[in-house]
């Protein structure tokens, strides 16, 4: 048979049900009936070796190694991998525009000398007081103004929703989303700014070692 | 190269934005109009080594309120606007100094609430190191708008500058001062108040108590 174009071949035919077995050429039948009987062999009952159950349980044993003993010995087996002159300059160029893109830039300076804005984050306690809501969520400039945001609990049960952020020192603008639709202020912020849009943002002033 | 290598030059290319703190690719999350509309503006604000993040995270936060591109447009375009002239004062007072993006938007909304950019620059002069003043022009500007003087406000906070004050120290007097002002204290003595509660020692000029001048 070629690729099943064939459709004449006798096999295609004794395949479909429309050839019995004795009206096979004679190599066909042979071959035929001799899978028959492999097939009957592997139906059969085996008894494992003694030393079966022991091989296959230390192979599962070293499957076991933990992902990371596994993964490191994958990364750390060294293995010829053929590259292509081409595949090896894209590489190059690849490894330099990390370099370039990935490697900690500068933030903008005017001039002067690079300032490190690079500082720990800070854990944020939010605190929204709504009795009556159905689920709050916190979203802001840290954010990037998420509508999904972060989830708030009520812990408790007492609408006293809370959530604890992790945020970067500095002045942050934030807003509460009630019940998915109500944008709201809160209240306990610092200060309270004009969004632009026709609401109030909150504001909250992260510094190294708390937030407010 | 082993195939790890290569693994981890994959990896490192596709790192999420997020994780090197960028805001995520404007085009993902805005329209065509909209980013047509403040596409340019952000152009022009790189240009002008302008915080860009903050431009782009108002566009976001445009988008996620439900404005239309043209208002969106026009609040990105004012606040860089706002911007611009922050800067533009800031290296006008300060020529050579390095200023942060945070440092900018600080001083454009201290500009908002009246305080006059002069007086922010005086900030700079008052640091003994090369620390943010982002936190310290943001509490000036809170002060002024509870009603304390500017140039009284603006004298504390180069005193708290000079002396470093820990940062989480100076980020509590607004709140401190709102405190302090529960009890009917005119804004000068309550910020007395303030200032004693958090053990700031007193500016060059102001004694304990005092605060009974005109924000007082």
């Amino acid at each position: 048979m070629k690729n099943g174009q064939d459709r004449d071949h006798p096999l295609d035919h004794y395949l479909s049900g429309e050839m019995s077995l004795d009206a096979l050429p004679e190599e066909l039948m042979r071959e035929e009936v001799q899978i028959r009987e492999l097939l009957e062999m592997l139906r059969e009952d085996v008894a494992a070796p003694p030393e079966f159950r022991a091989d296959v349980m230390g192979a599962i044993e070293r499957l076991s190694a933990p992902l990371w003993v596994r993964a490191m010995g994958w990364a750390l087996r060294p293995r010829p991998v053929r590259v292509s002159p081409a595949g090896g300059m894209a590489l190059a160029l690849a490894a330099s525009a990390i370099l370039f893109f990935a490697w900690p830039a500068d933030t903008p300076t005017d001039g002067g000398a690079a300032v490190d804005g690079a500082a720990a984050e800070v854990v944020t306690r939010f605190v929204f007081v709504a009795p009556d809501a159905r689920s709050v969520r916190l979203t802001g400039d840290f954010v990037a103004w998420s509508r999904e945001g972060v989830e708030l609990e009520d812990l408790r049960g007492t609408g006293v929703w809370t959530v604890d952020v992790l945020l970067a020192p500095g002045v942050h603008e934030y807003t509460f989303i009630v019940n998915g639709t109500e944008w709201l202020p809160d209240p306990r912020a610092v200060s309270q700014v004009d969004d632009g849009f026709g609401r109030v943002n909150s504001v909250v002033i992260v510094s190294n070692g708390n937030a407010l | 190269m082993t195939r790890a290598g290569i693994a981890l030059l994959i990896m490192c290319l596709g790192l999420p934005e997020g994780a090197r703190g960028q805001q995520p690719d404007l085009s993902s999350r805005l329209d065509p109009p909209t980013l047509a509309a403040v596409q340019p503006i952000l152009d022009a604000a790189a240009r002008d080594s302008l915080p860009l993040e903050a431009l782009r995270s108002k566009a976001l936060e445009g988008v996620a309120k439900g404005a239309g591109p043209q208002q969106i447009g026009d609040v990105v375009a004012s606040l860089a606007d706002e911007f611009r002239t922050a800067r533009g004062a800031l290296r006008g007072g300060l020529p050579g100094v390095a200023l942060r993006d945070g440092e900018v938007v600080a001083a454009a909304m201290a500009a908002r609430r009246n305080v006059p950019l002069a007086v922010v620059w005086g900030l700079w002069a008052s640091r003994p190191d090369d620390g943010s003043l982002e936190v310290h022009v943001t509490v000036l500007s809170e002060l002024v708008r509870r009603g304390i003087r500017v140039d009284e406000a603006a004298t504390l906070m180069s005193h708290v500058v000079r002396t470093s004050v820990p940062l989480e120290v100076a980020a509590q007097i607004p709140g401190k001062l709102d405190g302090a002002r529960t009890t009917g204290a005119p804004p000068g003595a309550a910020l007395a108040e303030a200032l004693r509660g958090l053990n700031i020692p007193d500016p060059p000029g102001r004694g304990r108590g005092r605060g009974r001048g005109p924000s007082g």
